[in-house]
């Protein structure tokens, strides 16, 4: 592999970068990062390696990471990630921006090395903080929303302020579609949290500290540590694929569509929800890789149950275990007059008092 | 006054809570707030978990003012829950029909589902403080959950314990005290099938106990049914044995340790239960003074196997 039209293997010994070069080197463990420190500027030659021996995607949702090898080579927060594909290589460009870096690091298997990238990042982000992944929906009419207002966002398509706030009034969390700034700060001041935006400005996290922003259409290694949330279709995704694309769920959450028999799988794994309903927590999702092409997926079912799901990526088949026990309990939740909720506790298939 | 404000010679973040002054010291149990038709609860209820009426954390806390930039402040989102096991009064732990406490585990598990999903939660604490000598105000059976937005001092410790063992060994570090003691025998003060009690050779508390899974699990809501049927025995026996060494209500606190999910690597966390009682005697305090609190270094004037072999000794009926 060419990195920055040098051998990669120059980097790993741990050469100092060319005091021309506007890199700055850095060691990681098991790996090393080339973060750049110049200004924006147009399209460069990022990589070149071997098509026969790499593993690429050409997707928006992982395009940007390539293995060849031992060895993988993610871009990050880098603008137009672009792939050729000549004969025999495959060639990486991209458009850097003050701060973009390339992350490479050695391991062993495809899932593991995605696994560690994944860990690199989060550290190399500066510690992420985790968002929960949610689900969107878009209601033609509110008195009949049929879903829990705390765990559902409703998409709203139009800017009328009055609409905006009789929903903020009646307890919906809003997200808004919206793209310029001094209406978004208008609208943050209204009380509006979540926001889909085409074009995303690095600085709107640090000035709305409290909002939530999801970027409607790029790449999610563009998008990584700058907004919280990426619209992504991951419809012609292999489940392989769907299965490394859901370890960066924890970085910034993908959302997307999903055909119904595709629904539960991607609430496992922790996609935000597109027109979908989510119902699980996937932070006690854990995947593990237990043979080639062959993945073990633990998860907690809606019974609050350790379930799992076996999945065969060769075959793309997904098979389901899950305890058919029902737990003891189940919760009813009231909100008091005061605003404190209170969970009570109930037996088997006792109906919640009203 | 509500706000987090960080301490910058040690790098963590305290909770300042003046809401907490106000919260009630029952003096008797007619006027129990938890009771059926008390305050709280005014009608009947078999488990239940509410937000505090004094919390020191809130899912919409107030706006902080900023003072400087060298004295840090936060708006001091989380949840504070209490935890109430039964709507009897006087039935505590080792009282406790064994299904009220699987009930109980079960709602701990659900509260762990529920408030790790709010974004601003980090981390969440299941505990019971019992007795007077640990701060407890309500002598009503019942524990409280805190739904933290930070990682405290204390988990961010052992989550670098689990770390540095994996690092070095490649296996868990509880996993393989597991294996040891298993062997060894001398300190544990019950087995089951799925989990181990035993006063740990590390304790720094004279009658210290933690209760541990078998399998490595790193949250309570992995543990199957049975696991959680078995963790209810646990707790019922460990809370009958303290409560048998003098014959009178022993005060501890019971703490459930589980993974910070949302770190990356929480997979190697194992949950755990420590119990930590202050009494190291029928009417002597082991308390936390300078050394303890100043330096978190710990003297423990119990040895652990002596407090292990008192504690098998005091017969309970095994459920």
């Amino acid at each position: 592999m060419l990195l920055l039209g040098q051998d990669l293997s120059r980097f790993f010994q741990n050469v100092r970068c060319d005091d021309q070069s506007p890199f700055a080197l850095r060691n990681l463990p098991n790996g090393f990062s080339l973060t750049y420190l110049g200004e924006e500027r147009a399209e460069i030659e990022i990589f070149r390696c071997s098509r026969e021996k790499s593993w690429f995607s050409k997707s928006d949702v992982l395009k940007g990471i390539v293995l060849e090898k031992d060895v993988l080579l993610g871009l990050v927060r880098f603008g137009k990630i672009r792939l050729v594909e000549e004969t025999e290589q495959i060639v990486g460009f991209a458009e850097p921006r003050r701060g973009s870096s390339i992350i490479v690091l050695r391991g062993q298997g495809k899932f593991e090395l995605f696994k560690k990238f994944v860990d690199t990042l989060w550290d190399f982000l500066g510690r992420v903080r985790v968002q929960t992944p949610k689900s969107v929906v878009e209601c033609e009419v509110i008195e009949n929303f049929p879903f829990d207002r705390a765990n559902h966002l409703l998409m709203v398509r139009s800017e009328d302020e009055d609409l905006v706030h009789r929903f903020l009034q009646e307890g919906f969390q809003v997200a808004l579609k919206i793209d310029d700034e001094r209406k978004l700060s208008h609208f943050y001041d209204m009380g509006v949290r979540y926001f889909l935006l085409k074009n995303f400005d690095r600085g709107l996290c640090e000035r709305f500290s409290d909002g939530h922003f999801v970027i409607e259409q790029g790449n999610l290694c563009e998008s990584l540590g700058l907004a919280h949330g990426i619209v992504l279709d991951t419809e012609n995704l292999k489940v392989e694929d769907l299965l490394l694309a859901s370890l960066f769920n924890r970085l910034v959450v993908l959302y997307t569509k999903a055909t119904p028999n595709m629904v539960r799988f991607m609430d496992v794994l922790g996609f935000g929800a597109m027109g979908w309903n989510r119902s699980l927590n996937p932070f006690f999702t854990k995947i593990e890789q237990s043979g080639d092409g062959l993945y073990r997926v633990q998860f907690v079912n809606e019974q609050n149950l350790p379930s799992m799901v076996f999945v065969d990526a060769h075959r793309s088949r997904i098979d389901w275990v899950e305890d058919s026990q029902r737990t003891l309990v189940h919760r009813c939740s009231k909100l008091n007059d005061d605003g404190r909720y209170f969970h009570f506790y109930v037996e088997g298939e006792d109906e919640c008092s009203s | 006054m509500l706000e987090l404000r960080y301490n910058p010679l040690t790098d963590e973040w305290i909770i300042v809570s003046a809401e907490t002054q106000r919260r009630p010291v029952q003096p008797s149990q007619q006027s129990c707030p938890i009771c059926v038709g008390g305050l709280e609860l005014p009608e009947e209820y078999d488990l239940v978990s509410f937000e505090n009426r004094f919390p020191a954390l809130k899912r919409n806390p107030p706006d902080v003012e900023i003072e400087s930039n060298i004295f840090l402040k936060k708006r001091s989102f989380g949840v504070c829950e209490v935890v109430v096991y039964t709507s009897q009064h006087d039935v505590a732990l080792p009282g406790m029909p064994l299904k009220q406490i699987e009930k109980l585990i079960e709602m701990w598990v659900d509260r762990t589902v529920q408030l790790f999903s709010f974004d601003f939660v980090e981390y969440v604490f299941v505990f019971e403080n019992r007795g007077k000598e640990v701060g407890a105000s309500l002598s009503h059976p019942h524990g409280q959950i805190y739904a933290l937005p930070f990682l405290p001092k204390r988990i961010i410790a052992k989550m670098e314990a689990f770390r540095k063992w994996y690092g070095e060994k490649n296996s868990c570090v509880i996993c393989d005290v597991i294996a040891e003691e298993t062997e060894l025998k001398k300190r544990i003060v019950f087995e089951t099938e799925s989990f181990v009690s035993l006063v740990p050779f590390y304790a720094r508390f004279p009658f210290e106990v933690h209760i541990y899974p078998k399998r490595h699990v790193t949250t309570l809501p992995e543990l199957t049914v049975q696991e959680r049927s078995e963790l209810a025995r646990h707790l019922k026996v460990i809370t009958s044995k303290y409560d048998g060494l003098y014959n009178q209500e022993f005060p501890y606190m019971m703490m459930f340790f589980q993974a910070p999910i949302k770190t990356p690597d929480a997979g190697l966390f194992h949950l755990h239960v420590e119990f930590n009682p202050p009494k190291r005697d029928k009417d002597k305090i082991k308390w936390m003074a300078s050394v303890e609190t100043g330096t978190w270094a710990f003297i423990n004037p119990m040895i652990p196997e002596q407090a292990a072999e008192m504690l098998r000794k005091v017969e309970v009926n095994l459920p």
